[in-house]
Protein backbone atom coordinates (compact mmCIF):
# COMPACT_ATOMS: atom_id res chain seq x y z
CA UNK A 1 0.00 0.00 0.00
CA UNK A 2 1.50 3.25 -0.98
CA UNK A 3 2.07 5.73 1.18
CA UNK A 4 2.89 9.20 -0.59
CA UNK A 5 3.60 11.77 1.88
CA UNK A 6 6.17 14.74 0.77
CA UNK A 7 4.17 17.50 1.79
CA UNK A 8 5.44 20.76 2.93
CA UNK A 9 6.51 22.20 5.63
CA UNK A 10 9.13 24.95 4.83
CA UNK A 11 7.72 27.10 7.99
CA UNK A 12 8.77 24.65 10.71
CA UNK A 13 12.11 24.53 12.17
CA UNK A 14 14.15 21.62 11.14
CA UNK A 15 14.48 20.10 14.48
CA UNK A 16 12.84 21.82 17.36
CA UNK A 17 13.50 19.88 20.71
CA UNK A 18 9.14 19.44 22.63
CA UNK A 19 9.85 20.71 26.55
CA UNK A 20 8.12 17.23 27.21
CA UNK A 21 10.77 15.26 25.21
CA UNK A 22 12.85 13.99 28.29
CA UNK A 23 9.53 12.61 30.30
CA UNK A 24 9.12 10.88 26.88
CA UNK A 25 12.00 9.41 26.90
CA UNK A 26 12.19 8.27 30.57
CA UNK A 27 9.01 7.25 30.41
CA UNK A 28 9.23 4.88 26.72
CA UNK A 29 12.59 3.45 28.82
CA UNK A 30 10.26 2.15 31.56
CA UNK A 31 8.53 0.62 28.87
CA UNK A 32 5.96 2.84 28.50
CA UNK A 33 4.37 2.79 23.99
CA UNK A 34 2.19 5.88 24.01
CA UNK A 35 5.34 7.96 25.54
CA UNK A 36 6.84 6.48 22.37
CA UNK A 37 4.27 7.45 20.19
CA UNK A 38 4.28 11.05 21.05
CA UNK A 39 8.59 10.82 20.02
CA UNK A 40 6.91 9.19 16.75
CA UNK A 41 4.79 12.03 16.57
CA UNK A 42 7.48 14.81 17.90
CA UNK A 43 10.04 13.36 15.27
CA UNK A 44 8.45 11.49 12.27
CA UNK A 45 8.82 14.84 9.91
CA UNK A 46 12.47 15.45 10.36
CA UNK A 47 13.09 11.13 10.01
CA UNK A 48 11.29 10.82 7.06
CA UNK A 49 12.99 14.17 5.45
CA UNK A 50 16.00 12.85 5.43
CA UNK A 51 15.06 9.56 4.50
CA UNK A 52 13.18 11.01 1.50
CA UNK A 53 16.29 13.16 0.79
CA UNK A 54 18.35 10.22 1.20
CA UNK A 55 16.10 7.68 -1.38
CA UNK A 56 14.43 10.48 -3.38
CA UNK A 57 11.77 8.25 -2.76
CA UNK A 58 7.99 8.60 -0.94
CA UNK A 59 7.36 4.66 -0.18
CA UNK A 60 10.69 3.88 0.52
CA UNK A 61 11.26 6.87 2.75
CA UNK A 62 7.99 5.83 4.43
CA UNK A 63 9.68 2.76 5.16
CA UNK A 64 12.79 3.47 6.11
CA UNK A 65 11.19 5.89 8.02
CA UNK A 66 9.02 3.61 10.19
CA UNK A 67 12.31 1.32 10.40
CA UNK A 68 14.20 3.83 12.00
CA UNK A 69 11.68 4.48 14.41
CA UNK A 70 11.30 0.33 14.79
CA UNK A 71 14.95 0.29 15.61
CA UNK A 72 14.89 3.11 17.81
CA UNK A 73 12.12 1.36 20.04
CA UNK A 74 13.81 -2.22 20.29
CA UNK A 75 16.85 0.16 21.53
CA UNK A 76 15.38 2.80 23.64
CA UNK A 77 16.74 1.03 26.56
CA UNK A 78 19.57 1.71 25.58
CA UNK A 79 19.60 5.39 24.56
CA UNK A 80 22.23 7.09 26.39
CA UNK A 81 20.31 10.22 27.73
CA UNK A 82 23.15 12.67 27.35
CA UNK A 83 23.01 12.31 23.84
CA UNK A 84 20.96 14.53 21.99
CA UNK A 85 17.94 12.16 20.90
CA UNK A 86 17.38 14.05 17.69
CA UNK A 87 21.02 13.18 16.36
CA UNK A 88 20.52 9.30 17.83
CA UNK A 89 17.41 9.14 15.51
CA UNK A 90 19.02 10.39 12.77
CA UNK A 91 21.85 8.78 12.97
CA UNK A 92 19.89 5.38 12.98
CA UNK A 93 18.01 6.72 9.89
CA UNK A 94 20.95 7.82 7.79
CA UNK A 95 22.87 4.54 8.90
CA UNK A 96 19.50 2.99 7.48
CA UNK A 97 19.58 4.56 4.48
CA UNK A 98 23.52 4.11 3.42
CA UNK A 99 22.55 0.55 4.23
CA UNK A 100 19.50 0.71 1.97
CA UNK A 101 21.51 2.32 -0.90
CA UNK A 102 24.21 0.01 -0.72
CA UNK A 103 22.01 -3.14 -0.93
CA UNK A 104 19.82 -2.03 -3.53
CA UNK A 105 21.94 -0.05 -5.75
CA UNK A 106 19.39 2.36 -7.02
CA UNK A 107 19.87 2.83 -10.28
CA UNK A 108 17.74 5.91 -10.87
CA UNK A 109 16.33 8.54 -8.60
CA UNK A 110 12.97 8.18 -9.22
CA UNK A 111 10.54 10.79 -8.30
CA UNK A 112 7.64 9.05 -9.84
CA UNK A 113 5.81 9.94 -6.54
CA UNK A 114 5.68 13.56 -6.70
CA UNK A 115 2.52 15.08 -8.65
CA UNK A 116 3.89 15.25 -11.74
CA UNK A 117 6.23 12.36 -11.39
CA UNK A 118 5.09 11.38 -14.93
CA UNK A 119 6.29 13.71 -16.83
CA UNK A 120 9.87 12.93 -18.19
CA UNK A 121 12.24 15.14 -16.29
CA UNK A 122 13.84 16.48 -19.33
CA UNK A 123 11.04 17.40 -21.07
CA UNK A 124 9.89 20.05 -18.88
CA UNK A 125 11.20 23.69 -19.36
CA UNK A 126 12.67 25.54 -16.91
CA UNK A 127 9.29 28.15 -16.63
CA UNK A 128 7.31 25.05 -16.64
CA UNK A 129 9.29 23.99 -13.55
CA UNK A 130 8.98 26.85 -11.92
CA UNK A 131 5.47 27.48 -12.22
CA UNK A 132 5.16 24.08 -10.92
CA UNK A 133 6.81 24.69 -7.89
CA UNK A 134 9.35 21.81 -8.92
CA UNK A 135 12.54 23.24 -7.48
CA UNK A 136 12.69 20.24 -4.38
CA UNK A 137 13.29 18.09 -7.70
CA UNK A 138 16.16 19.81 -8.77
CA UNK A 139 17.67 19.24 -5.60
CA UNK A 140 16.75 15.72 -5.71
CA UNK A 141 18.04 15.44 -8.78
CA UNK A 142 21.39 17.33 -7.48
CA UNK A 143 21.61 14.65 -4.46
CA UNK A 144 21.08 11.97 -6.62
CA UNK A 145 25.08 11.77 -8.02
CA UNK A 146 26.85 12.23 -4.42
CA UNK A 147 27.74 9.53 -2.22
CA UNK A 148 25.59 7.80 0.44
CA UNK A 149 27.53 9.19 3.39
CA UNK A 150 28.13 12.37 1.46
CA UNK A 151 24.56 12.84 0.43
CA UNK A 152 23.65 12.12 4.80
CA UNK A 153 26.54 15.05 5.47
CA UNK A 154 25.39 17.57 3.27
CA UNK A 155 21.58 17.05 4.41
CA UNK A 156 22.30 17.06 8.04
CA UNK A 157 24.40 20.27 7.37
CA UNK A 158 21.92 22.18 4.91
CA UNK A 159 18.70 20.76 6.10
CA UNK A 160 19.52 20.20 10.36
CA UNK A 161 22.02 23.07 10.58
CA UNK A 162 24.09 20.09 12.42
CA UNK A 163 27.56 20.97 12.97
CA UNK A 164 30.84 19.31 12.35
CA UNK A 165 30.68 17.12 15.11
CA UNK A 166 26.99 16.40 15.08
CA UNK A 167 27.54 15.18 11.57
CA UNK A 168 30.85 13.49 12.98
CA UNK A 169 29.36 11.51 15.49
CA UNK A 170 25.74 10.67 13.14
CA UNK A 171 28.03 9.07 10.48
CA UNK A 172 30.80 7.76 13.06
CA UNK A 173 32.98 9.51 10.60
CA UNK A 174 36.10 12.50 12.06
CA UNK A 175 35.39 15.94 12.10
CA UNK A 176 38.24 16.87 9.61
CA UNK A 177 36.57 13.68 7.06
CA UNK A 178 32.93 16.05 7.79
CA UNK A 179 34.80 19.13 6.30
CA UNK A 180 36.44 16.98 3.20
CA UNK A 181 33.17 15.44 2.30
CA UNK A 182 31.65 18.60 2.69
CA UNK A 183 33.58 20.98 0.28
CA UNK A 184 34.02 17.91 -2.09
CA UNK A 185 30.16 18.00 -1.97
CA UNK A 186 29.67 21.44 -2.66
CA UNK A 187 31.81 21.34 -5.44
CA UNK A 188 30.24 18.70 -6.94
CA UNK A 189 26.84 20.25 -6.51
CA UNK A 190 27.50 23.81 -8.10
CA UNK A 191 29.28 21.89 -11.07
CA UNK A 192 26.11 20.02 -11.89
CA UNK A 193 23.95 23.15 -11.00
CA UNK A 194 26.21 24.41 -13.65
CA UNK A 195 25.65 21.42 -16.07
CA UNK A 196 21.67 21.66 -15.22
CA UNK A 197 21.25 25.01 -16.48
CA UNK A 198 23.05 24.47 -19.08
CA UNK A 199 21.05 21.51 -20.19
CA UNK A 200 18.04 23.31 -19.57
CA UNK A 201 19.06 26.28 -21.46
CA UNK A 202 19.86 23.87 -24.52
CA UNK A 203 16.67 21.98 -24.15
CA UNK A 204 14.97 25.96 -24.45
CA UNK A 205 16.48 26.80 -27.99
CA UNK A 206 15.81 23.42 -29.12
CA UNK A 207 12.33 23.59 -27.84
CA UNK A 208 11.71 27.03 -29.57
CA UNK A 209 13.43 25.75 -32.77
CA UNK A 210 15.89 28.85 -32.92
CA UNK A 211 19.73 28.37 -31.79
CA UNK A 212 20.25 32.03 -31.33
CA UNK A 213 17.36 32.03 -28.93
CA UNK B 1 14.22 27.60 8.32
CA UNK B 2 16.02 30.28 8.91
CA UNK B 3 17.39 32.05 6.60
CA UNK B 4 20.32 34.17 7.91
CA UNK B 5 21.62 31.01 9.66
CA UNK B 6 21.62 29.59 6.19
CA UNK B 7 22.73 33.10 4.81
CA UNK B 8 25.72 32.20 7.35
CA UNK B 9 26.14 28.91 6.05
CA UNK B 10 26.46 29.99 2.41
CA UNK B 11 29.05 32.18 3.58
CA UNK B 12 31.12 30.06 5.43
CA UNK B 13 31.37 28.01 2.91
CA UNK B 14 32.52 29.98 0.79
CA UNK B 15 36.23 28.28 0.02
CA UNK B 16 34.74 27.48 -4.02
CA UNK B 17 36.40 29.12 -7.19
CA UNK B 18 33.99 32.73 -8.51
CA UNK B 19 32.27 30.47 -10.61
CA UNK B 20 31.39 27.90 -8.48
CA UNK B 21 29.99 29.77 -5.75
CA UNK B 22 27.66 31.65 -7.47
CA UNK B 23 26.18 28.44 -8.69
CA UNK B 24 26.30 26.93 -5.26
CA UNK B 25 24.31 30.27 -3.40
CA UNK B 26 21.57 28.74 -6.22
CA UNK B 27 21.69 25.37 -4.55
CA UNK B 28 21.61 26.44 -1.04
CA UNK B 29 18.54 28.79 -2.18
CA UNK B 30 17.06 25.76 -3.89
CA UNK B 31 17.47 23.64 -0.36
CA UNK B 32 15.84 26.23 1.60
CA UNK B 33 12.98 26.15 -1.47
CA UNK B 34 12.65 22.51 -1.23
CA UNK B 35 11.89 22.66 2.59
CA UNK B 36 10.85 19.43 4.47
CA UNK B 37 9.41 16.48 3.26
CA UNK B 38 6.59 14.99 5.82
CA UNK B 39 4.83 11.81 5.68
CA UNK B 40 1.34 10.92 4.75
CA UNK B 41 -1.26 11.61 7.42
CA UNK B 42 -1.45 8.98 10.23
CA UNK B 43 2.46 7.77 9.98
CA UNK B 44 2.19 7.63 13.99
CA UNK B 45 -0.74 5.10 13.94
CA UNK B 46 1.04 3.03 10.87
CA UNK B 47 3.58 2.81 13.51
CA UNK B 48 2.06 1.25 16.15
CA UNK B 49 0.35 -0.91 13.70
CA UNK B 50 3.69 -2.44 12.47
CA UNK B 51 4.72 -2.76 16.33
CA UNK B 52 2.13 -4.58 16.91
CA UNK B 53 2.47 -6.93 14.15
CA UNK B 54 6.44 -7.22 15.24
CA UNK B 55 5.36 -8.41 18.40
CA UNK B 56 2.62 -11.20 17.27
CA UNK B 57 5.40 -12.11 15.04
CA UNK B 58 7.79 -12.21 17.93
CA UNK B 59 5.43 -13.89 19.94
CA UNK B 60 4.87 -16.56 17.03
CA UNK B 61 8.38 -16.97 17.00
CA UNK B 62 8.93 -17.81 20.63
CA UNK B 63 5.91 -20.36 20.80
CA UNK B 64 7.42 -22.09 18.09
CA UNK B 65 10.73 -22.51 20.14
CA UNK B 66 8.93 -23.40 23.10
CA UNK B 67 6.92 -26.40 20.77
CA UNK B 68 10.24 -27.32 19.37
CA UNK B 69 12.37 -27.48 22.61
CA UNK B 70 9.06 -29.27 24.41
CA UNK B 71 9.19 -31.76 20.90
CA UNK B 72 12.37 -32.44 20.92
CA UNK B 73 12.63 -33.29 24.87
CA UNK B 74 9.29 -35.91 24.33
CA UNK B 75 11.05 -37.45 21.63
CA UNK B 76 14.93 -37.61 23.57
CA UNK B 77 12.75 -39.58 26.14
CA UNK B 78 10.92 -41.99 23.81
CA UNK B 79 13.83 -42.75 22.32
CA UNK B 80 15.27 -43.67 25.68
CA UNK B 81 12.39 -45.58 26.54
CA UNK B 82 12.67 -47.45 23.45
CA UNK B 83 15.99 -48.17 23.59
CA UNK B 84 15.06 -49.78 26.59
CA UNK B 85 11.91 -51.48 25.83
CA UNK B 86 12.83 -52.76 22.35
CA UNK B 87 15.24 -55.42 23.20
CA UNK B 88 12.59 -57.33 25.64
CA UNK B 89 10.14 -57.23 22.31
CA UNK B 90 11.12 -60.89 21.42
CA UNK B 91 10.09 -62.07 25.27
CA UNK B 92 6.62 -60.08 25.93
CA UNK B 93 6.20 -62.43 29.31
CA UNK B 94 9.83 -61.71 30.63
CA UNK B 95 8.05 -57.85 30.11
CA UNK B 96 4.99 -58.70 31.53
CA UNK B 97 6.98 -59.71 34.82
CA UNK B 98 9.29 -57.12 34.63
CA UNK B 99 6.40 -54.60 34.94
CA UNK B 100 4.68 -56.76 37.34
CA UNK B 101 7.77 -56.84 39.64
CA UNK B 102 8.09 -52.99 39.15
CA UNK B 103 4.65 -52.07 40.21
CA UNK B 104 4.64 -54.03 43.48
CA UNK B 105 8.18 -52.70 44.13
CA UNK B 106 6.12 -48.98 43.88
CA UNK B 107 3.66 -50.02 45.70
CA UNK B 108 5.40 -51.53 48.40
CA UNK B 109 7.51 -48.15 48.58
CA UNK B 110 4.49 -45.96 48.46
CA UNK B 111 3.34 -48.10 51.79
CA UNK B 112 6.38 -47.46 53.36
CA UNK B 113 6.79 -43.68 52.37
CA UNK B 114 3.29 -43.71 53.84
CA UNK B 115 3.80 -45.25 56.79
CA UNK B 116 7.23 -43.09 57.55
CA UNK B 117 5.42 -40.12 56.81
CA UNK B 118 2.64 -40.55 59.10
CA UNK B 119 5.45 -41.65 62.09
CA UNK B 120 6.71 -38.15 61.18
CA UNK B 121 3.61 -36.88 61.05
CA UNK B 122 3.06 -37.69 64.88
CA UNK B 123 6.27 -36.79 66.18
CA UNK B 124 7.34 -33.73 64.07
CA UNK B 125 5.25 -31.20 65.32
CA UNK B 126 6.45 -31.22 68.90
CA UNK B 127 9.90 -31.46 67.89
CA UNK B 128 10.20 -28.49 65.41
CA UNK B 129 9.18 -24.89 66.54
CA UNK B 130 6.24 -23.02 64.91
CA UNK B 131 8.13 -20.32 63.30
CA UNK B 132 10.33 -23.06 61.41
CA UNK B 133 6.72 -24.16 59.99
CA UNK B 134 6.09 -20.56 59.31
CA UNK B 135 9.95 -20.22 57.42
CA UNK B 136 9.45 -23.74 55.53
CA UNK B 137 5.40 -22.27 54.24
CA UNK B 138 6.47 -18.80 53.19
CA UNK B 139 9.40 -20.29 51.67
CA UNK B 140 6.76 -22.84 49.63
CA UNK B 141 4.57 -19.92 48.58
CA UNK B 142 7.37 -17.82 47.36
CA UNK B 143 9.22 -20.71 45.41
CA UNK B 144 5.44 -21.26 43.82
CA UNK B 145 5.01 -17.56 43.06
CA UNK B 146 8.23 -17.57 41.20
CA UNK B 147 7.26 -20.36 39.37
CA UNK B 148 3.95 -19.08 38.00
CA UNK B 149 5.41 -15.77 37.24
CA UNK B 150 8.11 -17.38 34.82
CA UNK B 151 5.55 -19.42 33.24
CA UNK B 152 3.30 -16.53 32.78
CA UNK B 153 6.78 -14.59 31.21
CA UNK B 154 7.02 -17.24 28.77
CA UNK B 155 3.89 -18.27 27.92
CA UNK B 156 1.34 -15.60 28.08
CA UNK B 157 1.32 -12.59 25.81
CA UNK B 158 4.02 -9.52 26.70
CA UNK B 159 1.35 -6.73 27.06
CA UNK B 160 2.91 -3.30 27.38
CA UNK B 161 6.47 -4.02 27.74
CA UNK B 162 8.59 -3.38 24.79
Amino acid sequence: MPYIGVERSTEEPALQTNENEALWLAQAQEGDDEAFASLVEAYQVPVYNLCYRMLGNGNDAEDAAQETFMRAYKAIKRYDPKRKFSTWLLSIASNYCIDQHRRRKLPTFSIEDTPTGDVPEKAISMDDRLALGEERSQVQDLLKNLSEKDRAALIMRYWYDYSYEEIAESLSLTVSAVKSRLHRSRRELAGEWTELQSQTLAAERTHHGSPAF
Amino acid sequence: MDHPLFEDRMHDDDNLPEELQAAWEQVVADIQLAGMAAPAPGFSDRFRVRVAEQRAREERRQAWWFLGINLFLASLVLLVLGLRIVPTLPAPSALLVSWVGTFTQIITWFEVLISVGGSLLKTLPGLVPPSWWASILAASIGLAILWIATLRQYTLPQGAQA
